[in-house]
């Protein structure tokens, strides 16, 4: 239920179209997990605060160092040499201080992801490697979670919902590991966070289903034309071993 | 006809460009295509988009007129369509 604080600060958002109290309080009940909080994650973080999400858990190694400043707006630059998932708590909680959040000092793997997903309703995937959206793909396929994968590149970014067994995975998309992805890639701040908001928009559906989300489809957001499409997938891939692992 | 091909991602930094078209006179598949305008690209681009079989990778994304397109050597091209080709990103 509602409080009457919360009536007040979500009241414009519940002006939406297909957006009332109902909604508001699923976004009050539910858990997200956003790894990581760097130029996408954060953005996505702040958003899902901003809309009411009730809890939100972080996961994101190491320390701030400056040239992670032209994107990562959670941050500050007196806060240089502090671990990022403390930088982003305290602004999310400065920003919101009803939010509940739990933080990691940890990027996702396939030793600590289950303790991390544990009691997470959807999960955001913003990391910069391969390797750690599939542990998040393989998980919440698993474990039966929607998961919003947000990547972004130059002045590209791409969304892809997915909703376990009823679209294709990320596996499906993407079934070979691309070997040439590069842990350093070109990034503008207002490209990224833009992303963002994109899969947050598509987050938000998926949970209260006010509008209906993209599910089988990916979001392309091209800022060079400018242009948002949105490109029809193919099927679910029928050897896909993830998601066999939960088809009966 | 007139193809329309779009270069996302790592391929528009490979070729210095993002839009080329391409005009044929015959029917063509998407695979055909693809081969026709890999004659010239760099090593670089074409790592992009074929294995070391010179097999289409199959996580670079193909995509016609908003569709994803799985077979290559079936699905034809038709006038003014729009072929883009995205190969994975992970940034964020």
């Amino acid at each position: 239920m509602l409080n009457k604080k919360d009536q007040e600060t979500y009241s414009w958002q519940m002006d939406l179209p297909g957006f009332g109290e109902r909604e508001q309080t699923i976004l009050k009940n539910t858990t997200a997990l956003v790894t990581r909080v760097g130029g996408l994650g954060g953005p996505v973080a702040q958003s899902l605060v901003a809309a009411g999400i009730g809890k939100i858990i972080l996961a994101h190694k190491g320390d701030l160092r400056r040239d992670d400043l032209n994107r990562q707006i959670l941050m500050s630059s007196k806060w240089i040499g502090r671990p990022r998932v403390n930088c982003a708590t305290l602004t999310l909680n400065n920003f919101n201080e009803d939010i509940e959040i739990i933080s990691h000092n940890d990027n996702v793997n396939e030793d600590n992801i289950d303790a991390i997903i544990s009691g997470a309703d959807i999960v955001f995937s913003c990391a910069p490697l391969f390797s750690e959206r599939f542990v998040l793909n393989n998980a919440c396929i698993k474990s039966i979670i929607p998961l919003v994968d947000c990547s972004m590149y130059a002045m590209e970014g791409r969304v892809i919902p997915i909703v376990p067994g009823a679209s294709q995975c990320l596996r499906c998309i993407y079934p070979d590991e691309p070997t040439h992805w590069k842990r350093k890639f070109p990034v503008m701040g207002a490209v990224s966070a833009l992303v963002a908001q994109i899969g947050v928009i598509e987050g938000i559906k998926i949970l209260t289903n006010f509008m209906p989300p993209n599910i089988g489809s990916m979001i392309a957001i091209d800022a060079n034309e400018p242009s948002i499409e949105k490109i029809k997938l193919a099927h679910k891939n029928i050897n896909c071993k993830t998601c066999n692992s939960i088809s009966p | 006809m007139k193809i329309n091909l779009q270069y996302k991602g790592q391929l528009s930094a490979e070729c210095d460009y993002s839009n080329e078209t391409i005009t044929i006179d015959y029917p063509v598949s998407v695979l055909d295509i693809l081969n026709i305008v890999l004659e010239n690209k760099t090593t670089e681009f074409r790592k992009l988009v074929l294995n070391e079989d010179n097999i289409p990778i199959r996580s670079l994304l193909i995509i016609k007129d908003n569709l994803q397109v799985l077979d290559l050597r079936d699905t034809m091209v038709e006038e003014d369509c729009q072929i883009n080709l995205l190969p994975p990103i992970a940034g964020g």
